[in-house]
């Protein structure tokens, strides 16, 4: 069964709360007071474990983006008129996808009727059929763009989830022990500061060929893809779990980083998204080409010259 | 002057060739594109006590976005090959050979 933050957390924090007041016990036993100042001492803590979790209990779970990151891989494979490749497997060779050369035959129809004497079949040369290689890749960005970015999402919450398993798991192991002698540090690597994307705002620009083959380390297990950019580095801490007290502060400190990590990784996918939105509105003919006349040729008037297509 | 006789068929059956056979195949291309495009992620990216920043909303704009870009390029696609066709057919000057050869050309396109 697999970690569940809405019920597993909850239940490890009461874990925590039972083991620090064993552990405060035995950590003041034999001082004087001991008893009213483990009192006072547990009251406080209590209050500060409870709850602790309380921001992490409702998450995206990362197995909800796998149909749409597979379904998106799909259509990639229709839109590319260049071919590209893609890490899909932890430690795999990049996949390669070659161009799909069906999309070209809207540009070789534009060159049969490129002397044909119409203003239609001009503009739908010069306007439609030569541009339209280069604005599928512009679409193909586009697509390329949202499937890293919903898979950089599945990232996120996989990352942290596994941060915050082991995490909630560590604290009560090491509230437990707190009072051994041969403890050791208590250090942990919180790899959510790893699920960081680079993906770019590149919509109307040149075309993406490899680009995710850069990414190296996270494999997202739900999608099978892995994530754009520097991901895989996980960031180390060294935790105090010298008392109680401290086991508690160095909870906090490290949930306060999973959560400005899930914003700042969050903030760098809305960027690339928001960017490449940018790039659409700015320059809209680049990603979508204007509806040429041919298209609107009037069929049901039965006149031939009102197509506007002309003569070969 | 413009074509006639034979070479008039065979410049029809060309043009009638990319409407009726190719711009179809390349709006079938961009039609499956199309039906694998989803329409929203933001119920998926929604989570509680305002953690992290959602870019639910912005995901669903792009969504929206290719959703319409591929959608119009297919109809686009099948209107011209549309348009394509009907020409051919009703073009309205053509001499006995030019009919006869486009009308064979016709026949190897349809298979």
């Amino acid at each position: 069964m697999g970690f569940n933050p809405a019920t597993d957390l909850p239940a490890r924090e009461s874990e925590l709360i039972r083991v620090m007041k064993e552990a405060v016990d035995e950590y003041l036993e034999g001082t004087t007071g001991a008893g009213r100042a483990a009192d006072s001492i547990k009251k406080d803590l209590e209050g500060e474990i409870t709850g602790i979790y309380n921001s992490f209990l409702d998450l995206p779970d990362p197995a909800d983006f796998a149909t749409e990151v597979t379904n998106l891989g799909r259509a990639l494979e229709q839109l590319t008129p260049y071919g590209y490749n893609e890490k899909q497997e932890e430690g795999g060779h990049p996949v390669n996808h070659s161009a799909n050369t069906t999309l070209s035959s809207v540009s070789s129809t534009g060159d049969h009727i490129q002397d044909w004497t119409g203003d239609a079949a001009t503009a739908f040369k010069d306007e439609y059929g030569d541009r339209f290689l280069q604005v599928m890749g512009s679409q193909f960005n586009a697509y390329y763009v949202t499937r890293h970015a919903i898979n950089a999402e599945a990232a996120v919450w996989q990352t942290a989830r596994e941060d915050l398993d082991k995490l909630s798991n560590d604290a009560i192991d090491k509230m437990r022990h707190v009072n051994d002698s041969t403890k050791g540090d208590w250090e942990t690597g919180l790899k959510v500061f790893g699920a960081v994307v680079g993906i770019t705002a590149a919509v109307a620009t040149s075309p993406i060929s490899s680009w995710a083959a850069v990414g190296a380390g996270v494999a997202v297990a739900s999608t099978g893809l892995e994530v754009v950019g520097k991901a895989g580095e996980t960031k180390n801490e060294t935790l105090n779990n010298a008392s109680p007290g401290g086991i508690v502060e160095s909870l906090q400190d490290a949930l306060g980083k999973i959560k400005t990590e899930i914003a700042d990784n969050e903030t760098e996918i809305r960027n690339a998204v928001n960017g490449s939105l940018r790039a659409i509105h700015d320059a809209p003919r680049d990603f979508l080409l204007k509806r040429p006349a041919l298209a609107d040729a009037p069929l049901d008037s039965g006149s031939y010259d009102k197509t506007r297509l002309g003569r070969p | 002057m413009g074509k006639s006789g034979e070479d008039l068929g065979i410049e029809l059956g060309r043009v009638y060739k990319a409407g009726y056979t190719l711009l179809p195949e390349v709006a079938n291309e961009v039609r499956t594109a199309w039906v694998n495009t989803p329409v929203s992620v933001s119920s998926s990216t929604a989570r509680g006590s305002g953690l992290g920043s959602d870019p639910g909303p912005a995901l669903d704009s792009m969504l929206d976005e290719l959703n319409q870009a591929t959608k119009e390029t297919e109809e686009v696609l099948r209107d011209v090959g549309a348009a394509l066709v009907w020409c051919c057919l009703n073009y309205d000057r053509m001499d006995q050979a030019a009919q006869t050869e486009f009308d064979r050309q016709r026949k190897v396109v349809e298979g």
